[in-house]
């Protein structure tokens, strides 16, 4: 195999198992708000928080557990947060719920740096998926792989769920027929309080799986967060399939703008969102 | 007229008897009492009128994502301040001056270092600001500074070459660190002069002073090596997630050495992504290429390969082969078990280069103020200017007039098994030290000084 090939088939399987974890974050993001009309301020919060929830977890037992169990503890946070604070805000303006979740990340982000006070916290990747898997003359980094199924795993779950079974039927229903729904005597707010819970959980596990590959500091909300509202943005808010396919189209930017053009590397997010934005200003798959 | 043989041995005896017996009315540097010194407890004197004390302001982001980078140089601040104060304070303006220590919480934001600088200069009156940690606060630091001309800005840690240029100069303004160029041309001139490699990869952080380091560093080597392999150099925005891509770039330049600027959180996933490729056994060199939450993690024999060879260049080394340097360097690690609140964080203890650089800068300004004599800020601008001076670790520096930038020589500290002092933890610390002279770094050419 020659160098180019190579290097181009890394930096494909760079740009998809970013994507994937961009798309973890920013479809909670999006299911959030295309359910239940709530612009999550605090969406990136709650990531960080699955990160440094999901070290801790990897000290005391090792990842797997942290995999399965820090998404769950900031999801149950995220269901108690809706219940009982954001639940009295749904009748009011947006702005309301945006100023309410923009406090939310200061106080988790305080929360935070006050448990966690030291500038890093690092994660090892899981023995199982630790080096290089070598195919044929191809060498690329296990856990990379496991990114991409693991991601691609969650993708086809969410759309099983939604589009296949009845609980996705009620949401979607609840979504579009409120008032019907709850006259069929379903209730409705306990499935939204589920629905934030479920975007949070996405949120924290995609803060477990890249954890490992950024480490766990106080930047860490800052560095992702910002892309993940591009995604969400130029896919259009909440739309689950503008969210894969904003997070595919930005996976393959970055990585690939660094490998042909270095010099625009680091804005390429912004140049892209301005470019699309102009063409499509409600994004790709958004509606007026 | 009758001489009194008797009145005049009298006056003689006492006169002598005062010179030689009187207290010391200066301090000097390190010579306190400073047993009972930590950080996490420390205490302002207690004054009337602000004519009594010597006011000085750190700024620091204290709070903000980069919180943590303000416990180094607090810590550093408490230490001085505590030992000038517990002899009394500063002989300045005719009688002893205790120091006040008031913090400026930049939060790492430009706005709030603008809020701060002018808090701290205009309501707080302070004498002088010393920080920061960051080139782009740093420049805001220094135009209120020279907007008021009430105070002075002593840049002890922001390094961007353009800082100190005839464009952006002011009197008031001085930087104790040596700037990014230099620090390029100090660690180009090691890899020239004293290493084999012959292929190198650049990758630095895409802002002023990323880009000072990237281009300094392969203009100085095409200058001194032309014959070494340059890739690079490539830039990155700052706190980059994902560093993988660039991995896959460096992996097919395959050079033997990765030099970067990066400082932290960018260094330590640059530097995790290295080994997570499978990369982990080229060597790095940079200023703050250090991933000590990551490597202590790693079983012993990976770690030594991963970090073993890898250097770092700065204004001081841990093995500076001065015994002022020493004695600070093995009074601190001592008194480092009574430190309390934040600053038990385990990387206090070792002082490496910045945090004991910024030990010898600290101690240079309240030295040169002594000398000064004087709180008048045109009376200490004189004073600093041109002055050549033996620092708290023993080595000599010289604040150059036409540009206020201090010229000093740098320290290669070269990583690897069986050191002299462990970092934290570790196993792994600096074995060898390399000291890069002064005139061989100097970047600042004679036409950019005012």
């Amino acid at each position: 195999m020659d160098l180019f090939t190579e290097l181009v088939i890394a930096q494909t399987f760079t740009a998809i198992s970013y994507a994937m974890v961009l798309f973890l974050i920013a479809s909670g993001l999006t299911l959030i708000y295309g359910m239940m009309h709530i612009l999550n301020v605090a969406h990136i919060s709650f990531f960080a928080l699955g990160a440094y929830l999901g070290y801790e977890l990897v000290e005391r037992v090792n990842f797997w557990f942290a995999l399965l169990f820090a998404p769950m503890i900031v999801a149950l946070l995220g269901m108690v947060v809706e219940r009982y604070i954001l639940k009295r805000l749904h009748n009011l303006s947006f702005i309301y719920d945006l100023i309410l979740t923009a406090g939310m990340a200061f106080f988790i982000f305080g929360f935070y740096i006050w448990v966690w006070p030291s500038e890093t916290y690092a994660i090892l990747e899981p023995k199982l998926f630790t080096g290089l898997t070598q195919i044929g003359e191809f060498a690329y980094p296990t856990y990379r792989y496991f990114i991409i199924i693991f991601g691609a795993a969650i993708l086809i779950f969410m759309r099983q769920i939604l589009l296949k079974t009845r609980i996705g039927m009620i949401v979607r229903a609840a979504v579009e027929k409120p008032d019907m729904v709850r006259a069929l005597g379903i209730n409705v707010p306990l499935l939204f309080t589920c629905i934030f819970g479920f975007g949070i959980w996405l949120a924290a596990l995609a803060g477990v799986v890249i954890s490992p590959i950024t480490q766990v500091h106080p930047l860490l909300e800052t560095s992702l967060g910002l892309d993940a509202f591009v995604v969400v943005i130029v896919g259009g808010f909440g739309s689950l399939p503008g969210s894969f396919v904003a997070a595919l189209l930005f996976g393959f930017l970055d990585t690939f703008a660094v490998q042909f053009f270095p010099e625009v590397a680091p804005l390429i997010f912004f140049i892209a969102m301005t470019l699309i934005l102009m063409i499509k200003p409600h994004g790709l798959f958004g509606k007026k | 007229m009758k001489i009194n043989l008797k009145k005049i041995f009298l006056s003689f005896s006492l006169g002598i008897t005062l010179v030689f017996n009187s207290p010391t009315f200066a301090f000097e540097t390190f010579k306190g009492d400073l047993s009972d010194w930590d950080p996490g407890v420390f205490q302002n004197p207690i004054f009337e009128n602000d004519d009594d004390v010597i006011k000085v302001a750190l700024l620091e982001p204290f709070t903000g994502p980069s919180f943590f980078v303000s416990r180094y140089p607090m810590a550093v601040m408490t230490m001085v301040v505590h030992d000038i104060n517990s002899q009394g304070g500063i002989m300045v303006d005719g009688k002893m001056k205790k120091v006040v220590l008031i913090n400026a919480d930049s939060q790492g934001n430009p706005v709030q270092t603008k809020k701060e600088m002018e808090r701290v200069i205009l309501r707080e009156k302070v004498l002088a600001v010393f920080g920061t940690s960051s080139s782009a606060l740093g420049r805001v630091a220094q135009g209120v500074t020279g907007k008021h001309k009430k105070s002075l800005w002593i840049n002890t840690n922001a390094l961007s070459y353009g800082l100190m240029t005839k464009k952006s100069f002011n009197r008031y303004s001085f930087r104790t660190t040596a700037d990014t160029k230099s620090m390029a041309k100090g660690l180009a001139y090691y890899v020239a002069k004293k290493t084999g490699y012959k292929s190198i990869y650049m990758l630095s952080q895409d802002y002023s002073y990323g880009r000072d380091f990237g281009d300094g560093f392969n203009d100085a080597m095409k200058d001194l090596k032309p014959s070494v392999k340059l890739t690079g150099p490539d830039y990155h925005k700052l706190f980059l997630k994902d560093f993988t891509p660039y991995m896959a770039k460096m992996k097919a330049a395959s050079p033997d050495l990765l030099v970067s600027g990066d400082w932290t959180p960018d260094a330590d996933n640059l530097l995790t992504a290295m080994y997570n490729y499978g990369l982990g056994k080229i060597p790095d060199a940079g200023l703050f290429m250090t991933n000590l939450a990551f490597e202590r993690k790693l079983p012993a024999e990976d770690r030594a390969v991963y970090r073993e060879g890898s250097f770092i260049i700065n204004n001081a080394s841990e093995l500076m082969d001065y015994p002022e340097a020493q004695e600070i360097l093995q009074f601190w690690q001592k008194q480092y078990p009574k430190f309390t609140g934040v600053y038990t964080d385990s990387r206090l203890w070792l002082p490496q280069g910045i945090t004991l650089s910024r030990i010898a800068d600290f101690y240079m300004f309240f030295e040169i103020l002594q000398k000064a004599g004087s709180s008048d800020l045109d009376t200490i601008i004189k004073t600093m200017e041109g002055v050549e001076h033996k620092t708290a670790l023993g080595n000599t520096v010289k604040m150059r007039i036409c540009d206020h930038q201090l010229i000093r020589p740098l320290y290669i500290s070269v990583r690897g098994r069986n050191p002299k002092y462990l970092y934290e933890k570790g196993d792994l610390g600096v074995v060898s030290m390399y000291e890069v002279p002064a005139d061989a770094v100097v970047s600042s050419k004679p036409d950019l000084c005012k």
